[in-house]
């Protein structure tokens, strides 16, 4: 049998419950790749208001096309969950304009279910879930609509009033269902096949190069990229300097890092607890797809799954693909120690191109003519040189176009942020024959009153530098610091062009909502294997033993399907048919005075038998039994039970009277 | 003879859909409602528990594969949001299960009600559904047949579903079962039950077309069509309600400003009898259908009548219920006994 066609009612549900899904994940689209879904979709929303019929086959087949070269030349090929999901999306846009009938209908429902579900993938933010309730509640409304035969309405939104007695028990029962089900599902440690992250590019972060812009696009970036809890009070904003990458190479351009290098010579194993005077914190860290861990300088306390490199930097033997939650601990006044061959500290902290940047050089080698080869002197002979000469703080420098980059920053342009300071500083130093390297990482943080934690965001991306000094390792030296003072003092924000925000009624917004942020992630985006078992062992059950979780599981299922029944089986009281009630009393009564209704008997023939049993009664035994039949039998009156009833209550309380007598 | 007969109707009503004879007399005697055994039920029919079945519909078998789904990527990815959100439509799925059940419990089936009708024509059937426990029903269907009819009923309300059906033979309609069913509220799942009332319709034998003259009675003197002048007062009487309204003398009213209706006369002389027996030359049926055409005839004329069946002679009489005496009769004559 040919599936019924959709109405326009049932047609408009569905594609606003379709529309709610895509929108929400639009915010993630290439801009116009979204407006194309959402011009098809408008297109025919328009198109099926005016006549109900599928688009003709030349023009799906060439939109196919469209969607399809759109994506692959958007994401390369299909394998990305981007290009996936965006190709998904496409095809069910598709469907929907070919959408006529009702399995059509409630097929692109269902799959409007899994765009809600995927579209987590993507982000998980508080208010993108919240809004996912949205779609969420449509796509049943839609379904509740589509799924109503011809002729009838769904009810839940038409006929809301009549069906709210039933739909209340429906959410007070799923709800606390859903929440069970949430926190009793064994997550799995580690997953099966795959993993979630297509492309690191996707998130916006620190990277393991510095290259001229790619710390301005940071500083543009309100991001949160952790929130940091400290035990006692948080240590002023010039010592909140959080280790990134460290890099070692520059060909004139570009910082990298040492990576394979670094990777053997790491010294420490986790997990570590730091010394009792050390600074202790707890950090939860948003995804970055990196297997970086940020810590204060120096690290002496991280997870077990962890590890401090020799450059100080601490990173996991995972990518953080999701929150993921560390305590940690640091000693703010020790500088970082060189690593087991400290030759190689001294050889890699040396190199530098010696075709390039001769004023540089020059400079520093007439600073080693006065001053001598003191490290910590010529340290401070460069610091008052960014200090004293008229250098100044920019975000929007004048672009470095010559091939000695060095040397136009230092004597012909002298405007830029921390990334030119510091890498020209390292330059600087290694010229004059001082080991240097540079670090990135985050300087700082917003205190966030409502919630007692430091958030520190992408803008807080900061480049600094670090020196070998002899007999004290690797000392941080941040040269921004020399020339804009209240960058590293007040932090980011007083440099930078949103300070509006900071102040009074915005400030203490943006605190309140952020703390939500920050306990929505706690409480519901990070709780995974590790969280559920120790929900589980707060609860007294050994989460390693499954028959215990089975127990818990099959238990809980079981105290709430009974809660279900006992509300359905107390409100559906047994009811009977009209005027049923008032017939039973009579039988009742009748059986008292000794005349059985048999098993078969109809009300009429009953009646004739009694009335001759009863000839006192008969008149009213004989309208009774009219009346009772008229009720069940003639057409429908709104009168005849009221009379049935009425003459039931007579009959009782006569016949009873009566027998007072006798 | 008669059980094995009964038996064979049982079976003759039992869908096939690939199981042997004998596994499906055994699910007829553990599962009527699946087979459709519940039969001749006396009214009202309730739905409850023991009758209603439920089973996930194709839709809801698709639903559930993709939800499978998306929990499997979810928990295999950890992402708790598509994790909540996979959880959600499925406790909502789940628990309308319970909602489809209770949609079709306790409604009723009070009435199942029809015209009298001649074969031939089609007799409509009305069921009244009655949904008499205070809640309001959405999309209850009643399938009859290849025929589907769906309903909103609200609380305390009775809806009333109409099928027309042929009746091509006299005698006891029985009406097949219906099944009311339903997929409220969402459409994963498909709740049903077999209601088979103990109603049965009676149809009329078909009356002969054309019409045939009425029969020669032996000690009939004047014709009884014959038409009495409008003229003859002695044969007009003040017109009472429920005269048929060919029988009005318009021209005697106009002039006396009475409505006034022809008497006939009726001398038990005159009276028509229809006697099965004289007819000669036909078969029963035949027979039946002439007789049904006298019958509706004399009766129309408003005469007196007397219907002459081999095992019983009604009448003479007239009126309405002397008609439906004499159609009962026509309608029931040699049925085999049920």
């Amino acid at each position: 049998m040919r599936s019924p066609a959709l109405s326009p009612l049932q047609f408009e549900w569905t594609l606003g419950a379709f529309a709610a899904t895509l929108a929400a994940h639009m915010l993630w689209m290439p801009p116009w790749y979204a407006l194309l879904l959402a011009t098809l979709v408008i297109a025919r929303w328009v198109q099926r208001r005016r006549f109900a019929r599928a688009w003709p086959a030349w023009i799906k087949f060439p939109m196919l096309l469209a969607v399809l070269a759109v994506v692959l030349f958007e994401y390369g090929d299909f394998t990305d969950r981007r290009a996936g999901t965006a190709a998904l999306a496409g095809f069910v846009t598709l469907k929907l304009i070919e959408s006529e009938r009702r399995r059509d209908g409630l097929m692109m429902l269902t799959v409007c279910l899994f765009l809600i579900s995927v579209q987590f993938l993507f982000n998980q933010g508080i208010l993108i879930s919240m809004y996912m309730a949205v779609p969420t509640l449509l796509v049943f409304l839609a379904l509740n609509e589509v799924s109503a035969p011809p002729g009838t309405r769904g009810g839940l939104i038409s006929r809301l009033g009549a069906v709210t007695r039933e739909l209340v028990p429906l959410l007070a029962i799923t709800l606390p269902l859903t929440i069970f089900l949430f926190l009793s599902v064994p997550r799995m440690s580690e997953p099966l096949w795959g993993s979630p992250n297509g492309t690191s590019e996707a998130r916006t972060g620190l990277s393991d190069e510095m290259s001229p812009g790619s710390i301005t696009e940071l500083l543009a970036d309100d991001t949160p990229v952790m929130r940091v809890t400290f035990e006692g009070a948080v240590p002023a904003n010039s010592q909140l300097y959080w280790r990134g990458p460290v890099l070692w190479n520059f060909d004139n351009l570009v910082w990298r890092s040492a990576r394979t290098l670094q990777r053997q010579r790491q010294v420490l194993n986790g997990p570590q607890t730091g010394a009792p005077g050390d600074l202790k914190y707890q950090v939860m860290l948003e995804p970055t797809d990196r297997n970086w861990l940020f810590l204060l300088d120096l690290p002496t306390g991280f997870p077990a799954d962890a590890r401090r490199l020799a450059d100080g930097q601490v990173v996991r033997s995972q990518p953080v693909l999701s929150h993921y939650v560390y305590s940690a601990a640091s000693d703010l006044g020790a500088s970082v120690p060189t690593g087991p061959r400290p030759q190689d500290d001294v050889i890699e902290g040396l190199q530098r191109r010696h075709d390039a940047n001769r004023r540089t050089e020059s400079m520093a080698k007439s600073w080693v003519a006065e001053t001598g080869a003191d490290r910590e002197a010529l340290v401070l002979r460069a610091l008052n040189y960014f200090r004293n000469e008229s250098f100044s703080y920019s975000l929007a420098p004048p672009p470095l176009v010559s091939a000695d980059r060095v040397d136009e920053f230092l004597f012909d342009t002298r405007s830029g942020f921390c990334e030119h300071y510091a890498s020209s500083f390292v330059i600087l130093m290694r010229s004059a024959g001082v080991p240097a390297r540079v670090v990135t990482g985050y300087q700082g943080g917003d205190f966030n009153r409502v919630g007692g934690y430091l958030v520190v965001r992408n803008s807080n991306a900061h480049a600094w530098a670090e020196v070998l000094i002899d007999g004290r390792g690797w000392v941080r030296v941040d040269p921004t610091a020399a020339v804009s003072p209240e960058r590293v003092e007040l932090g980011s924000a007083s440099s930078t062009s949103s300070a509006w925000i900071d102040t009074g009624f915005m400030r203490s917004l943006r605190d309140r909502f952020d703390a939500l942020q920050a306990w929505w992630n706690r409480a519901m985006v990070q709780f995974d294997w590790a969280q559920q078992r120790d929900f589980f062992g707060d609860l007294g059950l050994d989460p390693s033993d499954w028959r215990q979780i089975g127990a818990w599981m099959a238990g809980g299922l079981g105290v709430i399907a009974a809660l279900t029944a006992a509300w359905f089986f107390r409100s559906s009281h047994r009811a009977v048919a009209p005027g049923e009630r008032a017939w039973r009393r009579y039988l009742a009564r009748m059986r008292k005075l000794g005349v059985l209704r048999g098993p078969s008997e109809g009300a009429l023939d009953f009646g004739h038998r009694a009335s001759a049993q009863l000839p006192q009664w008969s008149e009213m035994i004989i309208g009774i039994s009219r009346a009772y039949a008229d009720l069940r039998y003639a057409p429908p009156d709104s009168a005849a039970q009221a009379r049935l009833e009425q003459s039931v209550s007579q009959f009782i309380e006569q016949s009873s009277a009566s027998k007072g007598n006798t | 003879m008669a059980k094995s007969d009964a038996n064979l109707t049982a079976t003759a009503h039992l869908p096939r859909v690939g199981l042997g004879e004998r596994a499906w007399r055994a699910l007829d005697r553990r599962l009527p409602s699946i087979t459709r055994r519940h039969r001749n039920e006396v009214l009202p029919i309730k739905l409850d528990r023991k009758r209603i079945y439920i089973v996930p519909s194709g839709f809801g078998l698709f639903f559930a594969v993709m939800m499978f789904a998306v929990l499997a990527g979810a928990l295999n990815y950890n992402n708790n949001g598509a994790l909540l959100f996979g959880l959600l439509p499925v406790s909502l799925g789940l628990i309308s299960m319970l909602q489809t059940f209770r949609n079709l419990d306790q409604l009723s089936l009070v009435q199942v009600s029809a015209d009298p009708i001649f074969a031939g024509e089609s007799v409509h059937l009305e069921w009244h559904l009655h949904a008499d426990d205070g809640r309001a029903r959405s999309g209850i269907s009643l399938k009859y047949g290849a025929e589907h009819r769906h309903h909103d009923i609200e609380a305390g309300q009775t809806a009333v579903v109409r099928i027309a059906l042929p009746a091509r033979t006299r005698g006891w309609l029985v009406p097949e079962s219906v099944r009311a069913s339903t997929v409220w509220p969402f459409g994963l799942f498909f709740a049903w039950s077999y209601l088979h009332s103990n109603v049965r319709v009676l149809v009329y034998p078909h009356p002969e077309s054309p019409k045939v003259a009425f029969p020669r009675t032996p000690d009939h003197t004047r014709s009884g069509g014959a038409d009495p002048g409008d003229d003859d007062l002695r044969n007009l009487r003040q017109y009472v309600p429920g005269d048929p309204t060919r029988m009005i003398a318009w021209k005697a009213s106009a002039r006396t400003g009475d409505l006034l209706v022809r008497e006939l006369e009726m001398p038990r002389a005159s009276e028509m009898v229809f006697d099965f027996q004289q007819i000669s030359g036909l078969d029963t049926e035949a027979r039946l259908s002439r007789l049904t055409r006298w019958v509706i005839e004399a009766d129309h004329a408003g005469m007196s009548y007397a219907l002459k069946m081999p095992d019983a002679t009604i009448g003479p009489a007239s009126g309405g219920g002397h008609r439906l005496r004499c159609l009962t009769a026509l309608a029931t004559h040699a049925l085999a006994r049920t």
